[in-house]
């Protein structure tokens, strides 16, 4: 066997040895049909699964060289069984796919009779088709495209969908590149969305998803409907294409709780798309009002279910993911692969954090020990109140206040859960707190200025947290709760904070409880952390003044 | 003729010779070197050794030596055997030559029969009556079965065997007769018989002339075996079929007798009907050659990657089974075997499938890593286990392959139904198979026979995929006669193959080669070079885990899954900390600074900061409360008091022991610590449990203090930690494999093993000859080993001959006298016959008759 950096495990993960020489190319050539599931500093480790191949296929590679790979870089024997399922999965895909017939309309073809066999005799299929014109071609009702592949994925025989789309109606959008440039990966990335059709471009967090989705605009030049996860990003969104493109804020139209304009570009939250009233959506009649010829889903893996079952009727539109992640605290990938389209771009991580477009913060979690009379008062709560108690330590305020002091200078925001502690901080700090009662001009305004550096510190609650884009913001003081859940809580430190002009990391405190449920919750939230290659250390609060 | 007197016999002629006398006589004619020959063919016939020529014609001649020796003859010399079988006939002397045999078989030169006749010869399962002319040995009908050829039984055999036709037979050829055909008259089933016989090879062709339309496609069904199934034969019972109706084919031949109805669905095709319907060709196709099968092809890489998986695999998962073992034996059902839920249980433990579970049940077991503890009826782990999961992998894989090989056991029919409907179980009695061990050494035979055929044709270098049926097929052409077994055991045997490495992708390996010699040392050097050497670090991470890039040292792999929980299936593992696990290995006597390092010493990295904070955090709390037991305490605000108490030495038999400046704990009871210490003139108090004072008892007033002294006292219950740990750490860094372990399993692990069985074999084989050659001429045929069976052949010749014989008897006087009779039947230790002279039938115990004879002259009759 070869001294490869890769070793294969029988339970369909990969470990790839970060420091080997070969990792590299390794995990170029892995990267294309594995998820990257963890990233500590020495081990990564990726995950086969059966829509990491089909994407693999969707991207032209066929098993041979998925084998290849593996075998070429494996040090020891890759398990025989895996090579035989990896081969067995790949194969399922393609043998199936949609095509336009000029007489028949939208039709499924197969090259392999028994497939079609199969999936013909399948119950929940068989409304969904039309009459069979011959024995390896069965008409599909145009209105059930999306419906029909997401039952053939789950029938285990995805679907290409060669159909194609509508043109939509026209609508010139050009990239105003006078002060910058598109980067070469995202220039790759709108590249590969258009010859694959649909589907979705992965990126991580910070590395200008906003300007791919951009970039596709004005390549497509149609009207385009955008989907993002709230009203702050809405604002964000539309901010940008002002900023990046030939938009002006009259072509583009905010369809949100509070406004509903319906533009050449609309920027529409899922939120009320997904209102229901009486049993009915009535803001569906959005998807319909315009001829979009793009629709633009925004951090994919938060999709909710209802847009869904929206998606599965657009089936004949042009449609982008964006995303971080591939992978869904719900499980749905499936349906992101089969109504959205496979994945048509991943940029490793590493390469770009390599090319210095992002940065991970420094974590730090601080512990402080309670004193006697709240350790005693923790002991005898009801487990109810445990966590409250333990997170709204008085010692944590204290320790703020010597980390503010540390960080003099600096850009820097407190986080916390309790709004009672955050008030406190706020006012010993003499900063201003967004929560939840804060009007969002309000919030915009104090952001502005944050973003500004008029305001050095700011103090926010969980509830204000959504999608805020401070870049200036070098240091983070998270005092209680979690921010947000483990997935996004990672994803955002990336965006949150950069680097110091100086080449000094960001920081990230948590301050926790020692031998309390704080600190088992920091225990869970650092082995994420960890996973995702975040370096973290673990301080005394005794220490502050010393580092 | 050099044949020695007391075989030649001086009586009768050869046609009445036995068999067995004849043999004796042929083999004595043979040169050394032919012997030699047959004794290596057939081992069984000098082991034990025989004391002469008719000693080993008698042990040639017995069921079980030629059924041995007919399971070793590939497809040509079968199929040649039953002809001769078929035309032979021992009562009459009718030998067999080339030019009988010649017609009867389609496409094959004289010359080669004439090789296969003497190869058959040379075997020892015929013996020549003349130059080119041979009968074969007795038992061999016995052997062969009624269905020589897939020819059915004769109308005489049929007539004594087939209660319906014995009935019917006379009355068929009355009717055949009335009909109009040239069919002798008989009166007993037995003419009859004669008579059909007669009539069917006589009157063939006339008679097919007369049947119905597709009689010959009918007939052509039977071409393989005489036995049909018929769906309306009951119906044909109800109305049986008349010679003068024109029904079908079916109907015609039965009514005819052509066709002998069996049973209500069965029917068979007579001897003759069947010769002369196959028009006396017995063997149309003789496939002189092995089949050479189409076979696909896999690179060695992909060969090698599949296999050296597997074992690692496979040495991986049961090094963990053993290992589980150790902690819980598994524990067995009253049917036998290992029960579904145990299977169940270790499969989740394992994080298998079930059936590998009872696979590697079944491995462990075989390569002695575990027995049946008689006492709990639960299989636990043997005292070699220890040393095997210590082992370098090459040699725990010797192990498992070896007792693998050796094994009575066929794993794979676990699962299968029983004749009730039960499942069998692993490691139950049901899946015992005496002969799986030959079958394995033969299903690696024909892997390497193959592969190397195939490897002459191909120059591309890839290597031949051995699939299934090529491999049955090969193995049943060389032996056809084991074909049930081998459809049985080979698939099974295959994925075995597959699993320990000896195959991989279908194709044998380096590995496999060397095991189908028998070559297991040169196999594990193989596997040595192959297999990846173990990893002595690992690489410690911040997510709180520790990843072994590879195959771990056990003694390392041990301490690391005692301080963290294993995770993943594969090559690598993933070991992860937890505040549980540190616990864990603090439970077990480590201690903090001791845990860490060891991690600084085996791994690759630096300790990150968070896992040493952990087991720093978890070390420091670890405890904080500790509990001992103890009879009593004292306590005393006076410490002054307490530590005269503790320097007293008759105090100091009550072991006590200072906790705390004011409290002392002691070994005795509360009411013993009182009489001592109002020996010692103080003025204790006894407590009770809410602290108030009961009386401490007068001087004496206490019965009932019980003594208990002796002994260490103060026995904790946390074990000293410091002292296990140096030790273990001592360990890892020894324990790179230079243990040793015998090997239990009986197979032989060294070529010169093999070598010297050899030489010895040729050794026995040269002392056999020399003992035959020496072996005093005029020593009785009848005597030692031949003796009994001499007799018994020659009485069931008189029986079928109803020929008189001479039987000399031991009375129970033990007197020898001698008796005429004319054997009527024997069995049951009983030969019944009939004495001619008093006209009585008589019965004699077999043991009483020392000797029997063919009586010269048949005037007793």
């Amino acid at each position: 066997m070869t001294d490869g950096p890769l070793i294969v495990q029988s339970d369909k993960t990969i470990l790839l040895e970060v420091d080997h020489e070969q990792a590299t190319e390794a995990r170029h050539a892995i990267a294309a049909f594995a998820e990257l599931e963890r990233a500590p500093e020495h081990m990564h480790s990726y995950r086969l699964t059966p829509l990491g191949l089909w994407n693999a296929r969707a991207a032209g590679l066929d098993a041979e060289q998925v084998l290849d790979t593996l075998l070429a870089y494996s040090r020891f024997p890759v398990p025989h069984s895996l090579l035989v399922d990896v081969e067995e999965t790949m194969s399922r895909y393609g043998r199936l796919w949609l095509e336009k017939d000029e007489l028949h309309g939208l039709v499924m073809r197969t090259n392999d009779h028994p497939v079609l066999e199969e999936v013909l005799h399948a119950k929940k299929i068989e409304p969904l088709l039309g009459p069979r014109i011959d024995g390896n071609t069965v008409v599909v009702h145009s209105s059930q495209r999306g419906q029909v592949k997401q039952l053939l994925l789950k029938l285990g025989w995805p679907a290409e969908d060669f159909a194609g789309y509508v043109d939509g109606a026209p609508h010139p959008i050009a990239l105003d590149e006078t002060d910058w440039q598109l980067r070469p990966y995202q220039n790759l990335a709108v590249e590969n969305f258009f010859s694959g059709g649909s589907g979705v471009v992965v990126l991580p967090c910070g590395a200008g998803k906003t300007l791919v989705g951009a970039g596709a605009m004005a390549t497509s030049g149609t009207t385009t409907l955008i989907l993002v996860t709230n009203t702050v990003a809405a604002r964000q969104w539309k901010d940008e294409l002002i900023k990046r493109t030939t938009l002006t804020a009259d072509e583009i139209g905010e369809y949100t709780g509070t406004t509903k304009e319906v533009r050449p570009v609309t920027i529409a939250t899922y939120q009320v798309l997904t209102r229901k009233r009486g049993g009915l959506y009535p803001h569906l009649e959005l998807l319909d009002a315009n001829d979009w010829g793009l629709i633009i889903y925004d951090e994919v893996h938060l999709l909710p279910a209802p847009i869904f079952r929206m998606t599965a009727d657009l089936q004949a539109r042009r449609r982008l993911g964006l995303t971080a992640t591939l992978v869904r605290e719900d499980g749905r990938e499936g349906e992101v692969f089969s109504l959205i389209g496979p994945k048509r771009y991943d940029a490793p991580w590493k390469d770009i954090e390599a090319q210095g477009y992002i940065a991970p913060a420094d974590c730090v979690e601080v512990r402080v020990d309670l004193p006697r009379d709240e350790r005693v008062a923790y002991a005898m709560a009801e487990d109810a109140d445990k966590y409250r108690l333990c997170s709204t330590s008085e010692t944590k305020t204290s320790v703020v206040d010597q980390l503010v002091a540390s960080h003099a200078g600096e850009q820097l925001l407190v986080i916390g859960q309790y709004i009672d502690q955050l008030d406190e901080v706020g006012d010993r700090l003499d900063a201003p707190v967004i929560k939840g009662d804060t009007p969002v001009k309000e919030r915009q305004r104090l952001f502005n200025e944050f973003r500004a550096g008029a305001l050095q510190t700011l103090v926010v609650s969980k509830v204000a947290n959504f999608s805020i884009d401070l870049p200036e913001a070098s240091v983070a003081v998270q005092i209680s709760g979690s921010f947000g859940s483990r997935q996004e809580e990672a994803q955002r430190l990336g965006r949150l904070l950069r680097p110091k002009a100086d080449g000094r990391s960001a920081r990230f405190y948590t301050i926790v409880a020692r031998d309390t449920l704080d600190q088992e919750y920091a225990a869970r939230r650092q082995r994420f952390l960890a996973e995702q290659g975040y370096a973290y250390t673990i301080m005394d609060s005794t220490d502050i003044a010393a580092a | 003729m050099g044949v020695p007197r007391a075989v030649a016999g001086t009586r009768g002629n050869v046609n009445l010779m036995s068999s067995i006398r004849a043999l004796a006589a042929d083999l004595a004619d043979r040169s050394d070197a032919s012997l030699r020959e047959l004794f290596a063919a057939r081992p069984d016939l000098i082991s034990p050794p025989v004391p002469d020529f008719a000693a080993l014609a008698a042990r040639a001649s017995t069921r079980i030596s030629v059924q041995r020796a007919l399971e070793d003859l590939p497809v040509p010399q079968t199929r040649v055997l039953e002809a001769v079988h078929l035309l032979a006939d021992e009562d009459t002397g009718r030998a067999v030559s080339t030019s009988d045999l010649d017609p009867m078989i389609s496409g094959v030169p004289p010359e080669i029969i004439d090789d296969i006749l003497s190869t058959l010869h040379r075997l020892a399962l015929t013996f020549r009556t003349e130059a080119g002319r041979f009968l074969p040995v007795s038992s061999l009908k016995e052997v062969v079965g009624p269905y020589p050829l897939g020819l059915g039984r004769s109308y005489q055999n049929l007539a004594a065997n087939q209660p319906e036709f014995n009935r019917n037979a006379v009355d068929l050829v009355a009717a055949l007769i009335e009909y109009g055909y040239t069919v002798e008259p008989a009166d007993t089933p037995r003419a009859a018989a004669d008579s059909l016989q007669r009539w069917v090879s006589d009157h063939w062709e006339a008679l097919l002339a007369a049947a119905p339309p597709q009689t010959n496609d009918l007939l052509d069904r039977f071409r393989h075996s005489a036995i049909g199934t018929v769906p309306h034969a009951s119906r044909s019972q109800e109305n049986p079929p008349h010679l003068q109706e024109s029904g079908g084919p079916l109907r015609w031949l039965l009514a005819r007798g052509l066709l002998v109805p069996l049973d209500a669905e069965h029917v068979e095709l007579p001897r003759p009907v069947g010769a002369a319907a196959r028009g006396n060709l017995f063997i149309d196709h003789l496939q002189l050659q092995p089949p050479v099968p189409e076979l696909g092809a896999v690179s060695a890489a992909r060969r090698d990657n599949a296999a050296y998986g597997s074992v690692a695999e496979i040495l991986r998962v049961l090094a963990e089974m053993v290992s589980s073992i150790e902690e819980q034996p598994v524990a067995t059902v009253r049917s036998g075997g290992v029960g579904v839920r145990e299977v169940r249980r270790l499969s989740e433990r394992l994080r298998i499938a079930e059936q590998q579970t009872s696979l590697f049940l079944e491995l462990a077991a075989m390569a002695s890593l575990t027995f049946l503890d008689p006492d709990t009826s639960r299989w636990v782990a043997a005292p070699l286990a220890a040393k095997w999961l210590d082992s370098p992998r090459p040699e725990q894989w010797a192990q498992v392959a070896g007792g693998w090989l050796a094994s009575g056991r066929a794993p794979s029919l676990v699962g299968g139904q029983l004749a009730g409907g039960a499942l069998i179980n692993p490691l139950s009695a049901d899946v015992a198979r005496p002969e799986a061990p030959a079958v394995r050494r033969r299903t690696l035979e024909a892997l390497s026979a193959l592969t190397a055929e195939y490897a002459g044709g191909h120059a591309d270098g890839k290597l031949p995929v051995l699939d299934e049926e090529s491999v049955l097929a090969r193995m049943i052409w060389h032996q056809p006669r084991l074909r049930l077994r081998f459809h049985r055991l080979v698939p099974g045997i295959l994925r075995e193959a597959e699993l320990l490495g000896l195959t991989g992708s279908g194709a044998i390996t380096d590995v496999g080669q060397s095991t189908a010699g028998g070559d297991l040392p040169a196999a594990v050097e193989q596997l040595a070079a192959a297999l990846p050497k173990p990893v002595d670090y690992v690489l410690l991470q911040a997510d709180l885990t520790a990843v072994a890039p590879g195959y771990l040292q056990p003694a390392l792999s041990r301490e690391l899954a005692l301080l963290s929980d294993a995770e993943g299936q594969g090559p690598a593992t993933t070991f992860r900390f937890s505040a549980s696990s540190i616990r864990r290995a603090l439970d077990a006597g480590r201690d903090g600074a001791g845990i860490l390092e060891f991690l600084r010493a085996h791994s690759a990295t630096e300790v990150p900061q968070p896992l040493m904070y952990l087991i720093n955090d978890t070390a420091s709390r670890h405890g904080t409360l500790r509990i001992g037991a103890a009879g009593s305490y004292l306590r005393s605000d006076d410490e002054d008091a307490l530590t005269v108490l503790m320097s007293n030495d008759e105090a100091s038999l009550l072991g006590l022991r200072r906790l705390a400046p004011t409290v002392v704990v002691s070994r005795a009871s509360a009411r013993e610590v009182a009489v001592v210490l109002q020996d010692l003139g103080l003025a204790p108090l006894i407590e009770n449990d809410d602290g108030s004072a009961v009386s401490a008892g007068g001087p004496g007033g206490t019965a009932g203090a019980t003594t208990g002294r002796g002994g260490s006292p103060g026995a904790t219950a946390r074990a000293d930690g410091p002292a296990g740990w140096s030790k273990t750490a001592v360990d890892v860094e020894d324990g790179g494999g230079q243990h040793r372990f015998g090997h239990g399993a009986p197979f032989s692990m060294s070529p010169a093993g093999n070598a010297g069985a050899a030489g010895d074999q040729d050794e026995a084989a040269a002392s056999q000859i020399a003992t035959l050659r020496s072996a005093a001429p005029e020593r009785s045929v009848s005597s030692g080993e031949s003796g009994p069976m001499l007799n018994m052949e020659t009485l069931n010749k008189a029986i079928r001959l109803k020929a008189p014989v001479c039987l000399s008897i031991v009375d129970a006087a033990g007197n020898h006298m001698q008796q005429r009779l004319v054997p009527l039947s024997a069995g049951g230790g009983r030969v019944r016959g009939y004495d001619p002279g008093k006209e009585v039938e008589r019965v004699i115990s077999i043991h009483r008759v020392m000797d029997v004879e063919m009586a010269s002259n048949p005037e007793g009759r």
